[in-house]
């Protein structure tokens, strides 16, 4: 059964997999609103939230008497309902106003969002999706939460070349195989060779960021994934085919990226890198790692 | 189709038509970045968004409503039941306040208890069930889109 290799990875990575309750969390779009005054919105309207430790703008929902999908302040942009180990990846990227920045897999749109209220809507943020039925969701965040900086091209990342563009920061919240957290039948649903799929295709992706990253550019990958093949693995890879380093990450939450996977030694610096894992960080599933290209 | 919108709130002069780009049904004002982008690729959302297109009729965008409302003087404003109400697409009898002097049948500007705007209304002085102030439109709009997306 499915589920009993996936059990057997996590254990000779050392994990003991136990389930654990996710908590709703949002971001606050503090272009539009001030935090203090969302606060007090929020508690005018008997929402309880409360400050997550490790993401800037993001408060978990401890309580609230509706939808927080469905109320004036969520329609005039005000926040964006966003998992907390989701809020980190642009946490790590930093993009700076006036940057050029390309999220390469952007639908639905939290991270791009997030992207443009870090560059204080200055400066060019390139969105990218695939698929044309995520297209209508992602413009209708941008459009919802005031970005104005954007600009969104029906495309597969992995043509991104074609643009003629180059980049200061890149994104790649690549799409993955998933995790338990987040889907009730993934263990039923996934097998080793999805994941081997997946991997190839991120690579692919990988490689075709890495041509437009300008020169001491930096790339942020990350993925909902617990597999090694799509995270430690895919940065072996990349380590060993381009001029590159991963950084430190400085947040205060999630383990060391793996460095001894399955009985292979990988590369030290992966440790720079970091892994979510649900039982202990109270989130979903996640990795994320910060390239610098030399 | 936006300088019209933007006529009958009397605000035309507020966006440089040269500014204005339309992709599809989308409408966006553009900096020079922006422009400059569009002459050698093709986005399907570039800049700022001023709204949609459906059928004849223009939807605005919030930021368009917010930029449109400072300048309007036409507004009502309701209470919560009435606001979540009328986000939900219908239309109005109970009015808290009213500004800017609007006659029978002028486009008005509908704010929450907050004054932020969430729509548009074509007001009544006596609204009542034959005759309410009728629903124009409203930013309940995104979660319909969504919707629709998912069916």
């Amino acid at each position: 059964m499915s589920s009993t290799i996936f059990i057997n990875r996590y254990k000779q990575l050392g994990e003991q997999i136990r389930e654990v309750g996710l908590q709703d969390s949002l971001r606050m779009n503090i272009l539009v609103i001030k935090e203090e005054e969302l606060l007090d919105r929020f508690k005018t309207l008997g929402v309880k939230v409360e400050k997550i430790p490790f993401a800037r703008f993001g408060y978990w929902i401890k309580h609230s008497p509706f939808s927080l999908g469905a109320t004036t302040e969520y329609l005039r942009g005000y926040y964006y309902l966003q998992e907390a180990a989701a809020q980190l990846p642009v946490q790590v990227l930093d993009p700076l106003p006036n940057e050029t920045v390309l999220d390469m897999c952007a639908a639905p749109g939290g991270k791009t969002t997030q992207i443009a209220q870090a560059m204080f809507n200055t400066g060019t943020l390139v969105a990218l999706e695939k698929k044309q039925h995520r297209l209508i969701g992602l413009l209708t965040n941008l459009e919802r939460m005031r970005v104005r900086n954007a600009a969104v091209f029906h495309m597969d990342g992995r043509d991104v070349k074609q643009l003629g563009l180059t980049f200061d920061r890149i994104l790649l919240d690549a799409p993955c195989s998933g995790n338990y957290m987040t889907d009730r039948q993934w263990f039923e649903k996934r097998t080793i060779k999805d994941i081997e799929t997946s991997a190839k295709f991120q690579r692919d992706l990988l490689k075709a960021a890495l041509e437009v990253l300008k020169p001491n550019g930096v790339l942020v990958y990350s993925t909902c994934s617990l597999e090694p093949e799509e995270n430690e693995l895919n940065m072996q890879w990349l380590l060993e085919n381009y001029k590159v380093q991963l950084e430190k990450i400085h947040i205060n939450i999630g383990d060391e990226g793996l460095i001894d996977v399955f009985g292979k030694e990988l590369d030290a610096s992966i440790r720079n890198c970091r892994r979510f894992w649900p039982h202990k960080t109270n989130t979903e599933g996640f990795f994320i790692a910060k390239v610098r290209q030399w | 189709m936006v300088r019209e919108f933007l006529k009958s709130f009397g605000a035309d002069d507020m966006i440089r038509t040269e500014d204005v780009v339309q992709i599809k049904e989308f409408y966006f004002t553009v900096n020079r970045l922006q422009k400059e982008l569009l002459r050698h690729t093709r986005p399907v959302f570039v800049g700022y968004c001023l709204g949609k297109k459906k059928g004849n009729f223009f939807c605005p965008s919030v930021c368009l409503l917010d930029f449109v409302s400072g300048r309007y003087e036409k507004k009502i404003v309701v209470d919560a039941k009435t606001e979540w109400l009328f986000i939900c697409g219908r239309d109005i009898f109970n009015v808290q306040e009213v500004l800017g002097n609007p006659q029978d049948n002028d486009l008005v500007l509908v704010l929450n208890r907050f004054k932020e705007c969430i729509g548009i209304a074509q007001y009544t002085a006596v609204p009542n069930k034959k005759n309410p102030i009728k629903h124009v439109y409203d930013i309940g709009d995104y979660l319909r889109r969504e919707r629709k997306r998912k069916m």
